[in-house]
């Protein structure tokens, strides 16, 4: 019996990336931010999550593709790291779907490592590829203070 | 807090050299544009119109800030911010206002170390002479400001003031165990305690178990922080004053005369070293 694994998915530019189930809190639409100044540019600012205040992580940014346009409002996959929630900021939110560990590879060599690293893996779906994003490294890893 | 308008605006704020100044009371007061401390890179005009000066003391040093504008005081809750935010030592926090938004705090230690208007190696260059004045019995005569605090029925000791973060109280039952080592939570970060009585080996105060929060000395170098137990806080003094007899016991510079009353000075890294030889192994005095 093949172990199925749970993602929220959504979208970044074309691509197609997920975060497994027990991991994320919550997804929530467009929140006002705060900015930090002095911080990478990857840290957009600060939401306010029912009185918990929480980062939140341009994952455009975070992957180095361009910005989004003024108009293009991101939402919110809220996710549990080690300090506490982090909100990492994404295009379109997509399907929660189920996937076979089998199905999975480790992203090619030829990726950046800097962005490699922010990757768990990448899972052969009938028509696309599905990035599985590794959080803890998204939240703490390189291109972060 | 002052507010220039007009005229004044243009000429309230003179130079020294490129450093801008005020006049307040009388005295220079160094100035610190906050537009560009927080954005070094962008282009900040000179403000035309009025000016806002918000004076602020960190340490021993006065001085003003410029800010944008002015909206209001308030009482807030302070929250912890995570600890990427925690890096840059400018923020001492952040708060939720009224409205919901998230408003950021400053720390204001920490600009005016980013501003230069305290010398972030001060720390350093203070230990340093302090490491000079245990090795041989140079007799030194300075102006210091310092923070008087007792411990024990009888000690009377005191602290360069430019070693202590900020003052804090606990409740005892905050305290809590890392090991053997008494610890609290403090922003985000495990602080070891170290009670100055029982490192010194001075007798306990009566009247320090009765008590139900503990004064603490937060002592903060090189990022971390340790918290410096004491019996009560008794005042904050600028005094010049020579260091007359050079103590034996360890974490003890030696005495001095300080407001007519024979006061120890305290030897912060020398008391930590004797307190726990691993708390702060680079700090240990070879």
């Amino acid at each position: 019996m093949a172990n199925i694994q749970q993602f929220c998915t959504f979208y970044l530019q074309d691509q197609f990336f997920g975060v497994p189930v027990q991991q994320v809190q919550e997804v929530i639409r467009y929140q006002e931010m705060t900015h930090v100044p002095l911080m990478p540019e990857v840290i957009r600012g600060l939401i306010n999550l029912r009185g918990q205040i929480v980062m939140a992580i341009d994952l455009r940014r975070r992957f180095g593709m361009e910005n989004r346009a003024e108009s293009q409002k991101p939402m919110n996959v809220v996710v549990r790291s080690d300090d506490g929630p982090v909100s990492f900021l994404v295009d379109e939110i997509g399907d929660v779907i189920e996937v076979e560990e089998d199905c999975a590879e480790q992203p090619p060599e030829t990726l950046h490592a800097d962005i490699r690293e922010l990757l768990h893996g990448v899972y052969k779906l009938k028509d696309h590829l599905l990035l599985a994003l590794d959080t803890e490294r998204t939240v703490n890893g390189r291109g972060l203070p | 807090m002052v507010r220039l308008e007009g005229e004044h605006a243009l000429k309230g704020i003179e130079r020294v050299n490129s450093a801008p100044v005020y006049r307040l009371r009388g005295c220079l007061l160094p100035l610190v544009y906050l537009n560009r401390e927080l954005h070094p890179h962008r282009q900040v005009n000179d403000p035309n119109g009025s000016v806002n000066i918000v004076v602020l003391r960190a340490d021993d040093q006065q001085f003003g800030l410029i800010v944008d504008e002015i909206n209001d005081t308030e009482e807030i809750v302070v929250k912890p911010l995570s600890k990427q935010l925690k890096s840059v030592n400018t923020y001492a926090g952040a708060t939720i206002m009224g409205d919901g938004r998230v408003a950021l705090i400053l720390d204001v230690l920490g600009l005016a170390q980013r501003a230069r208007v305290i010398n972030e190696v001060r720390d350093r260059a203070v230990t340093d002479e302090d490491s000079r004045q245990t090795s041989g019995p140079v007799e030194s005569q300075q102006r210091n400001a310092v923070l008087l605090f007792q411990s024990g029925d009888h000690g009377r000791l005191a602290i360069d003031l430019s070693l202590v973060a900020r003052l804090e109280e606990f409740p005892r039952e905050l305290v809590e165990y890392a090991g053997d080592q008494e610890v609290v939570q403090y922003r985000g970060q495990i602080m070891p305690l170290v009670r100055v009585s029982e490192a010194l080996r001075i007798a306990r105060a009566a009247a320090d178990s009765a008590s139900n929060s503990l004064q603490v000395v937060v002592y903060a170098n090189a990022g971390r922080s340790v918290g410096l137990v004491v019996d009560r806080i008794l005042d904050i003094v600028e005094e010049s004053f020579v260091i007359q007899r050079h103590a034996d016991r360890k974490g003890v510079l030696g005495s001095a005369v300080i407001q007519k009353k024979v006061t120890d000075i305290l030897d912060v890294p020398g008391l930590l070293a004797a307190a726990e030889g691993n708390l702060s192994p680079a700090e240990v005095p070879a």
